[in-house]
């Protein structure tokens, strides 16, 4: 495993090697503190009072720490629901995902067939597209045909709209990682009179694992996120997903002037994603380089 | 090969047909709608009027339009070159060796996880304030006083304020696409340079950079899609209504959709609005040839 | 409230209850008590106890949030309805995004929707809202509200009828900071261009910023100048033709330029993106004046805390100007009722409600807004002062004079304008970029 062999040697002081990093680190700790003034102040921000927030003396307090702020944000109703409906959505998105958009970036890359160049360029431009055009007639025909007034088929609508909807990006992003991957060991598995389709999820998709995660994260923060479909495609209150309560909040709080609320509540958004991120970014992090090739 | 075959409809048959159900229908409806006089875009056909390359024509008649095309090719470009550089230049300063390597990342790409209106925002109020704001007084703090004087956010700066605080949230979102990339390329290859004697600077042009071309070409395709995309900044650096400097498609798209504020009558206009989203389509499909075409597909065996 | 409860009791129930009627008289909080008594005999013959919209639903989406304090008192004004009439009423806070967005797609695809609010003037919704004149003459309801902001509802519509029923209006003119006025020795407020030039000579003596802006609002200020030469209709014609030659647009450029080269506006004023303007110069106590509509109350109220004197005065008169004072933008949120609605009586009810006495005067009340009942005369007290000017207005402007009445020109104007306030362009370049911009 090249980790292991990895490990000892970063850990190891060597005099020369350290300076020659000063440089790299000298800019990760400019950038990464300029982010963390701006974290901090945001922070700050969601604590304090839009009288702070606009006389520029937000790290200063003079009118007290708020932490009820939080309390206005969170008490905006079913919280907690909403909560549980985005996991709900984003958890089985994410990983149907996965499960359909793999497979098909795979074959796009790897194998010539009627109609490949075709739907390459069809995936690209419809990410192109405004989504308000894809999703208003949609939701012409969805509603029409009555699908929203079951909460049980309106939920299931949304996962697939959700899934539909980022199909050509994921695919579009693991067809790099496919084409980075070498055909050679596909072809021994072939010799070894391996299915291809057992070679692709046995061998190729875990060697893609860095593409996979990374692809997740980013579709995981945009279904958090995600706001025009729900507006459009949420027909009851239970069902609401917690970015639809919360940014709406956030966009009733600017009219109010309740800037701290606001910074509260988006703070409130952003804590789940956040902390997915940490988990999987120790994947990242971790063992890619290992595993299949060693 | 028959397994081969049975491989591909397997694998590309479902997701060609839930693509073809989302898509298809929406986009020939788009693409149809952009040649007709429409004033909703839920109208039903019996009220569309044929208008043939009307719309189009008075869209590149109008300058603001016109505007907002030349800010996104800023965009696109400096935008580009900016973000993909700085992304991948701290994705190799973060697989160089440095410790807390998972540390930086992580904090690198925060700003990516917070909702675009809390960062605009902050930088609205907070980094750009010409009174009181960090860059105002950080200037100071150096007794750079021409540049603490700059009104970030008037007329002649916005647009470069705008970009910075744009590309700064992206660089995380790149620099994880870059260094996922790096990390499939295998140590192994470093090692074996650095054996030869390789510098870092020679290591990186001669192994990081033609091994990262796949991922190049993803990220180019990528940044064209969320510059296509952009939207949200763009409202939260001139709400309420458009800004000459900070104008995009998307928003006059928007504004064409839902009717543009404070303007008395509302006046709704769903087939110019579909007319922007076919352009905004072909830019894209522009970009994904000119790319390819630019960065071959070659086999890459390591 | 009680005067229109009353005629809706009285043409529903031809006498039957005039317990219910003398109750409606009361006031106050029995009017809720007296809804439900002069509701329940109104269902035909029905037996007292069932009441007026027993088992009818209404879906009503609002263009506020659950927490803003419209939507607040909306949704006590809704359970209190429920409670007088039996209706069931799915209240769902949409969001101005919401409305805007979703509404239309909603209406076509048949979803049930009965009655919405939102911004003024609804005219693009086009028949999927419905007229409500009928509905109006039969429960005498136009009476009790400024006769003007009913013309103007109607003037959004090529048949001059009546679709949507005013409430939370606004005025636009300058909002001021009284303490300041005070500290600068001011004691009257300007109605005409010298003294209003004065009053920020007065002010900047004191070394108080007398004026400054937001470039989402640059456009309030020189378009009711411009109004005030021309009339609206002509800046419109202006903006929409590209007309900016007229000698007018160069007097009014020239207007702002002496005010700029005065150093009356503040420094900032090129780089305030809203709420940067309002918020951190109006609403800290840094700048006087500020030419926006009286909701800036409303959005500043958290920074501005409870002690902060607001005062109002309308667009100063201009000694060539054809119109003076009595013409001024007033502004509204509005209700209407869709055309697929089966209960407009009910939803009209509801409505009646939201907009008339008790519960009018409390959205006004906790939104710092202008009741929409001409009867509820205990405006919120920052906003006293606009009183006497929208008593007084006899022509309604459109917003900003008309001057934003072009979305494709806009864009340009605000940078320009933004220019001309911060001093850095002259008025003739003012006039010539703008020609400029609006060449094809």
């Amino acid at each position: 495993m090249k980790s292991k062999v990895k490990e000892p040697r970063v850990s190891s002081f060597n005099l020369k090697k350290e300076l020659s990093l000063v440089p790299g680190y000298l800019l990760l700790i400019a950038w990464v503190g300029f982010t963390a003034i701006v974290l901090v102040w945001v922070i700050a921000a969601s604590l304090g009072t839009p009288a702070d927030i606009f006389s520029g003396t937000v790290f200063e307090f003079n009118n007290g720490v708020h932490p009820e702020n939080y309390a206005r944000a969170w008490i905006s109703s079913n919280v907690s629901v909403y909560f549980m409906n985005s996991l709900v959505y984003a958890v089985t998105s994410c990983a149907l995902l996965i499960l359909i958009s793999a497979p098909y970036a795979y074959v796009l890359q790897r194998f010539k067939f009627p109609g490949c160049g075709a739907i390459k360029t069809a995936l690209s431009a419809s990410t192109g597209v405004p989504t308000i055009m894809v999703v208003i007639p949609l939701y012409m025909i969805v509603a029409q045909l009555g699908l929203l007034r079951d909460p049980t088929t309106n939920r299931i609508v949304l996962i697939v709209l959700f899934v539909a909807s980022k199909i050509p990006y994921t695919t579009i992003f693991l067809m790099a990682y496919f084409e980075n991957i070498s055909r050679s060991y596909e072809e021994a598995a072939a010799i070894d009179g391996c299915h291809p389709i057992k070679t692709f999820w046995r061998i190729v998709f875990p060697m893609a694992q860095g593409g996979l995660i990374t692809v997740t994260i980013f579709n995981f923060i945009n279904i958090w996120n995600e706001y025009f479909l729900s507006l459009m495609f949420v027909n009851n209150d239970s069902l609401r997903p917690v970015a639809l309560g919360l940014f709406s909040m956030i966009n009733g709080m600017q009219y109010s002037g309740d800037w701290s609320g606001l910074f509260a509540s988006v703070i409130i958004v952003f804590l789940p994603t956040f902390i997915l991120y940490v988990l999987l970014s120790k994947y990242i992090v971790g063992g890619l380089t290992g595993g299949v090739k060693g | 090969m028959k397994r081969n075959k049975s491989m591909i409809i397997a694998f590309a048959g479902p997701a060609t047909l839930i693509f073809v159900a989302m898509f298809v229908y929406p986009i020939i409806r788009t693409v149809i709608m952009s040649f007709f006089s429409i004033q909703e875009i839920t109208d039903p056909i019996s009220k569309w009027t044929f208008n043939g390359f009307g719309n189009y024509v008075s869209l590149m008649q109008t300058p603001l339009y016109l505007t907002s095309w030349v800010n996104l090719f800023k965009i696109f470009f400096i935008g580009g070159v900016i973000t993909l550089g700085i992304s991948l230049l701290m994705a190799v300063v973060l697989k160089s060796g440095v410790r807390g390597k998972g540390f930086f990342q992580a904090a690198i790409y925060l700003p990516n996880v917070i909702s675009s209106v809390a960062m605009a925002t902050m930088w609205i109020q907070y980094v750009f304030n010409s009174s009181y704001g960090f860059l105002t007084n950080f200037f100071r703090t150096l007794h750079l006083d021409g540049l603490a004087s700059i009104q970030w956010l008037d007329a002649d700066h916005k647009f470069w304020a705008l970009l910075l605080s744009y590309c700064f949230g992206m660089v995380g979102h790149f620099m994880l696409i870059w260094v996922s990339g790096i990390e499939r390329i295998g140590q192994d290859y470093y090692e074996a340079a650095s054996i030869d004697g390789a510098t870092k600077v020679g290591q990186f042009f001669y192994i990081t950079l033609p091994l990262l071309k796949g991922i190049l070409r993803t990220n180019i395709i990528m940044w064209s899609i969320s510059v296509s995309g952009f939207f949200l900044w763009s409202k939260l650096f001139s709400p309420i209504s458009a800004d000459t400097s900070t104008v995009v498609p998307m928003v006059y798209m928007y504004d064409k959709l839902f009717g543009a504020e404070n303007t008395g009558d509302v006046v709704r206009d769903a087939g110019s609005a579909a007319a922007i989203g076919v352009m905004l389509c072909i830019f894209i499909v522009v970009v994904f040839t000119i790319v390819n075409r630019l960065i071959k597909d070659e086999d890459l065996e390591f | 409230m009680n005067k229109a409860l009353k005629k809706v009791g009285c043409l529903l129930t031809c006498g039957a209850l005039l317990t219910g009627v003398l109750a409606g008289c009361g006031g106050g909080t029995s009017s809720g008590a007296s809804d439900a008594g002069s509701t329940a005999a109104s269902t035909s013959a029905a037996p007292a106890g069932d009441r007026e919209f027993e088992g009818v639903k209404l879906v009503y989406w609002s263009n506020w949030e659950a927490t803003e304090p419209q939507g607040v008192v909306i949704t006590e004004a809704v359970e209190a309805f429920e409670q007088e009439t039996g209706a069931e009423v799915d209240l769902q806070f949409k969001g101005r995004k919401g409305i805007k967005e979703g509404l239309i797609p909603a209406l076509d695809a048949d979803q049930q929707v009965d009655m919405f609010d939102g911004a003024q003037n609804k005219s693009n919704y086009g028949d999927r809202v419905m007229c409500l004149e009928d509905l109006v003459a039969e429960h005498d309801y136009e009476k009790d509200t400024n006769p003007v902001l009913m013309e103007l509802s109607r003037s959004y519509y090529d048949d001059g009828q009546l679709y949507e029923i005013p409430y939370q209006m606004k005025a636009n003119g300058y909002m001021y900071n009284k303490g300041l006025f005070e500290q600068a020795g001011i004691t009257e407020v300007p109605s005409t261009w010298d003294e209003f030039v004065e009053v920020c000579q007065k002010l900047k003596d004191a070394g108080i910023t007398p004026l400054t802006t937001d470039d989402a609002y640059a456009m309030q200020a020189f378009g009711m100048h411009l109004a005030r030469l021309i009339g609206d209709e002509e800046v419109m014609k202006v903006v929409n033709e590209g007309t900016w030659d007229r000698p007018e647009v160069l007097e009014t450029a020239q207007a702002f330029e002496e005010l700029a080269s005065a150093g009356y506006f503040s420094t900032q004023v090129g780089s305030n993106v809203w709420p940067t303007g309002q918020n951190t110069e109006l609403a800290t106590g840094k700048a006087a004046m500020y030419c926006v509509g009286t909701y800036v109350v409303n959005e500043t109220k958290n920074i501005t805390g409870p002690d902060f004197k607001w005062g109002f005065f309308g667009y100063p008169e201009l000694e060539d100007g054809i119109n003076g004072l009595e013409a001024m933008v007033i502004g509204n949120q509005s209700f209407a009722i869709t055309s697929k609605c089966e209960n407009p009586e009910a939803a009209f009810a509801l409505i009646t409600m939201l907009t008339r006495g008790e519960w009018d005067a409390k959205l006004a009340e906790e939104s710092l807004a202008i009741p929409a009942d001409v009867n509820n005369t205990s405006w919120p007290e920052q906003l006293a002062d606009a009183k006497t000017y929208m008593d007084n207005c006899t022509e309604i402007f459109a917003t900003s004079g008309g001057l934003e009445n072009n979305p494709d020109i806009t864009p340009a104007l605000k940078e320009n304008l933004l220019k001309l306030y911060a001093g850095t362009c002259t008025a003739q370049e003012f006039v010539d970029n703008m020609l400029a911009a609006s060449q094809v």
